[in-house]
C-alpha cells in the first residue's frame, strides 16, 4: 500500500492540475476579459486625478440569473470604461465594486453592506430579491440604487426614498401584450411559465390584469425551469384549443425545448414570450430548425433605435470582441448614465444632494426601446419608464432569429 | 396516452434516466458506492462538444471524441485521485468518499461554467437530419441518439460482462476487494476501467441527450438525480436495470404532466423515491441497493 502512495499522489496532482487549468482557461475566457478591459480602459484615457467614485453592483454571476445578469454587468464596466476614458465624473474615475448575491434574498443585507463599507456612493441591483430584502439598508445608509431588472412596483413600498426603478413595470408589459392579442383578435390564451420564483411572481401578477383587458386563459401550465421535455404540456395545451400561447420564463433549454414542442403539435397557433429569451441567441439555435419561425417576443432593444446603435459603437472598443448590444447590456448602460448625470448635477457624491438631483432628471433618452422612450424622476416618480414605447414586439423568422420587428402591432407611448 | 408522441418522449426520457444510471451501475459494480459525479462527466462532454463546434469551429465528431475523452479522463482521475486516496485514509465506511464526489459534482460543474460559460449551449446530434415525422410524432436527431446510445451501451456492458474476463473480474472485484486482491486479480486496473467505461457513458448520454434542447452549467446535478433515481427504483440485479427503471421514470413523468400538469411532476418523483427507498429499496430487479 505504501509503495502506491507516490503513484496516488502523482494522480491527486494530475486532477489537481486539470482543474486548475481549467480554471486558468476561464479566467482568459470572455467574462473576465471584460472586466480588464474595463480596468485598462479605465488607465488608458487622460489621467484621472481625485479619488475614485465607487459604483457597488450586485451582479448574479454564479447562480439562477447567471444566463444575464452578467450582460447587465459588462455593460456597466463598458460605460465606466467610456466615462474614464474621457474625463470621468467631474474630473474623478469611476470604480465598479462588483458583488453577487446569487439572486439569494438572504445574501441581500450582507452584499449592500459590503457595498457601503467599501465606499460606494451609488448602487446598481441586477436581481431584485436581494434588494427586497435590503430596503432597510439602502435607506439607512442613503444609497441611490437603482434596480434594473425590476417590473413590479410593489418594489417601491416604503422604505423607498432612495430606490429607483428603470425598466418598464409589468403594467406597461401587460398593456403592450393585451393589445398585441387585441390585434391577431385572440382572446383564449394559454399561457405557460416556470417555476422561478421571479417568474412565477410576474406570471401570478399578470393574470388579473390580462383578465381586465378581455383575456380569457384557457390553461394555465408550469414547469420546473430544469426540464426539457414538454410533450405532454403541448398535448394539454393543444386540447384547450387557445388562439395563442404566451409563454413567461427565463428561457435557455426550458424555452428552446418548449417552443420547439408546442411548434410540433401546434405549429397554426400563435406564441408569444415574455422574459430573457430575445437575450440568449446560443439558446435560439438550441430549438429545432424553423421552429421559433413567427413567434413574437418583447424586447426593449429596437436595433432601429439610434441611440442604440451609437452606444453599441462607443462600448465596442472596450468590451470582448464577442460582445454584443442586448437589453441587459442597455440597461446596465444607462443605469450608470443616470448615476453620472445625478453626479454631476449635484455637483458631488454627498447624500442628500445626490438623491435630490437624481430625482430632478427628466426625459432622459433610454438606449433601449424605441427611439421616442425616455426616463423621468422626480420626489413622488421612483418609476422612471415614461410609457409602453420602451418595448418592441420582435418576430422570430424560419431561421430562428429575431431580425423584424413585428409587422402586426407596435406599442406607443 | 394515444399520442405516440408521449411514448416517443418516453422512451427517449427513459433511455437517458437509464444511461445515467448504468454509468452509476459500473461505477457501483466495481467500487460498492455511487459515484454521483457521473452527472457532471455527461454535463462536461456536451457543453465541451458544443463548445468546441459553435464557439471553435471544430467538427462535430473530432469535438465528441476529444469531450468523450476528457469525461472519461475526468471519471478515471475521480477514482484515482478522490475515491482511491480517500478509501486508503478512511479504511472504514463509504461516507467520506461519497461527501467527495458530491463535492466533485458540485466543483466540476461550476469550473464548467466558467470555461463554457454560464449560458445555455445548443446540442450537437451525432448526425443531423430533419425530424422524420411517424404519423402525428416526430423521430428528432436526439431521440435516435439517445435510444441509440442506449441499445449499444446496454446490449454491450451486458454481453462484456457476462462473457469476458474483465465483466468477471469487474463482479469480482464489486463483491469482495479483498478476496479479489488475495486472487491476484488486478484490483486498482479493473476499478480504474470501469469509471473510465463509466465516463464514456455519461458523456455519450449527455451528448446525445442535450441535443434537444441544449445544455447549460447547472444540469448536472439534476442529471445526477434521475440517474440515480432510475437506479434505485430498476434495482442493481440486472445490468438493465437502470433502464428499466429510467423508462419507469419517464413513463410517470409524462403520465403525471399529461393528467395533472407539469408542476406536479417534482411531486411525483419524489414520492417515487421515497416508495421505493423505504418498502423496495431492492429496486424492481433482485439485488439490494442500500446496504
Amino acid at each position: 500500500m505504501a509503495s502506491k502512495r507516490p503513484g496516488l499522489a502523482k494522480a491527486g496532482g494530475l486532477l489537481l492540475a486539470l482543474c486548475l487549468s481549467l480554471a486558468a482557461a476561464a479566467c482568459g475566457s470572455s467574462g473576465g476579459t471584460g472586466t480588464a478591459s474595463a480596468d485598462s480602459a479605465q488607465t488608458s484615457g487622460p489621467a484621472l486625478k481625485g479619488k475614485p467614485i465607487i459604483i457597488g453592483m450586485d451582479s448574479d454571476s454564479t447562480g439562477p440569473a447567471s444566463s444575464y445578469n452578467p450582460l447587465i454587468t459588462q455593460g456597466v464596466q463598458g460605460a465606466i470604461a467610456y466615462v474614464n476614458a474621457h474625463g470621468g465624473v467631474l474630473g474623478r474615475p469611476l470604480k465598479l465594486f462588483l458583488t453577487n448575491s446569487q439572486s439569494n434574498p438572504a445574501e441581500g443585507p450582507a452584499v449592500y453592506n459590503d457595498m457601503i463599507t467599501h465606499g460606494a456612493v451609488a448602487a446598481i441591483g441586477a436581481p431584485v430579491g436581494p434588494i427586497q430584502q435590503a430596503k432597510q439598508i439602502i435607506q439607512n445608509a442613503k444609497l441611490l440604487t437603482i434596480a434594473t431588472q425590476a417590473t413590479d412596483t410593489s418594489l417601491l413600498t416604503p422604505p423607498s426614498g432612495y430606490l429607483y426603478m428603470i425598466a418598464p413595470t409589468s403594467t406597461t408589459y401587460a398593456d403592450a401584450f393585451c393589445a398585441a392579442f387585441k390585434a391577431i383578435h385572440a382572446t383564449r390564451i394559454a399561457l405557460f411559465h416556470d417555476n422561478s420564483p421571479g417568474v412565477l411572481t410576474v406570471a401570478n401578477a399578470s393574470i388579473p390584469v390580462y383578465e381586465k383587458c378581455g383575456v380569457t386563459f384557457v390553461d394555465q401550465e408550469s414547469a420546473p425551469v430544469t426540464q426539457t421535455d414538454f410533450t405532454a404540456i403541448a398535448a394539454r395545451i393543444k386540447a384547450s384549443h387557445p388562439r395563442a400561447i404566451y409563454t413567461i420564463s427565463v428561457g435557455g433549454s426550458f424555452q428552446a425545448a418548449s417552443e420547439t414542442a408546442f411548434y410540433q403539435a401546434m405549429p397554426n397557433v400563435q406564441r408569444f414570450t415574455l422574459g430573457a429569451w430575445p437575450s440568449q441567441p446560443a439558446a435560439w439555435k438550441a430549438a429545432a430548425p424553423g421552429s421559433l419561425n413567427g413567434s413574437v417576443v418583447i424586447d426593449t432593444i429596437d436595433p432601429e433605435n439610434p441611440r442604440t446603435k451609437a452606444v453599441a459603437n462607443m462600448l465596442a472598443p472596450y468590451l470582448p470582441s464577442s460582445w454584443t448590444m442586448s437589453q441587459y447590456a442597455a440597461d446596465g448602460y444607462d443605469a450608470l448614465m443616470l448615476i453620472s448625470e445625478a453626479i454631476k448635477k449635484a455637483g458631488g457624491t454627498a447624500e442628500p444632494a445626490l438623491n435630490a438631483a437624481f430625482q430632478t432628471i427628466q426625459n432622459f433618452p433610454t438606449t433601449f426601446g424605441q427611439p421616442s422612450s425616455t426616463l423621468s424622476f422626480s420626489a413622488t416618480k421612483n418609476s422612471g419608464s415614461n410609457g409602453a414605447c420602451s418595448l418592441v414586439l420582435k418576430e422570430f423568422n424560419a431561421n430562428n432569429t429575431l431580425t423584424q420587428d413585428w409587422g402586426t402591432f407596435q406599442p406607443s407611448c | 396516452m394515444t399520442d405516440p408522441q408521449v411514448w416517443i418522449s418516453i422512451l427517449e426520457q427513459g433511455c437517458f434516466y437509464g444511461l445515467i444510471g448504468l454509468a452509476y451501475l459500473l461505477g457501483l459494480e466495481g467500487t460498492g458506492f455511487f459515484n454521483f459525479a457521473v452527472g457532471s462527466y455527461a454535463l462536461v462532454a456536451a457543453l465541451m462538444t458544443s463548445w468546441l463546434v459553435s464557439e471553435h469551429g471544430y467538427g462535430v465528431w473530432p469535438a465528441l471524441i476529444l469531450a468523450v475523452l476528457v469525461a472519461m479522463a475526468l471519471a478515471a482521475l475521480t477514482e484515482l485521485a478522490v475515491v482511491r486516496t480517500i478509501e486508503a485514509k478512511f479504511q472504514h465506511g463509504e461516507l467520506p468518499s461519497l461527501v467527495a464526489v458530491a463535492a466533485l459534482l458540485f466543483a466540476i460543474s461550476q469550473v464548467a461554467g466558467m470555461v463554457f460559460g454560464r449560458v445555455t449551449m445548443p446540442g450537437e446530434p451525432f448526425y443531423s437530419f430533419t425530424p422524420i415525422a411517424v404519423g402525428s410524432a416526430y423521430l428528432t436527431p436526439a431521440v435516435v441518439g439517445v435510444v441509440g446510445v442506449a441499445v449499444v451501451a446496454f446490449a454491450g456492458v451486458s454481453i462484456t460482462a457476462r462473457t469476458t474476463a474483465f465483466g468477471r473480474a469487474l463482479r469480482a472485484v464489486g463483491d469482495n476487494k479483498e478476496a479479489s486482491r488475495i486472487l491476484g486479480l488486478p484490483v486498482g486496473r479493473v476499478r480504474l476501467i470501469a469509471f473510465a467505461v463509466s465516463g464514456l457513458v455519461a458523456a455519450l448520454a449527455g451528448i446525445a441527450y442535450s441535443s434537444q434542447a441544449g445544455v447549460s452549467w447547472d444540469v448536472g446535478l439534476q442529471w445526477a438525480l434521475l440517474g440515480f433515481l432510475a437506479l434505485v427504483v430498476g434495482g442493481a440485479g440486472s445490468w438493465f436495470g437502470p433502464l428499466v427503471g429510467g423508462i419507469l421514470l419517464g413513463f410517470v413523468q409524462e403520465i403525471i404532466e399529461l393528467y395533472a400538469g407539469g408542476q406536479d411532476v417534482d411531486y411525483a418523483m419524489l414520492g417515487i423515491a421515497l416508495v421505493f427507498f423505504a418498502f423496495w429499496p431492492k429496486g424492481l430487479t433482485s439485488r439490494a441497493v442500500r446496504a
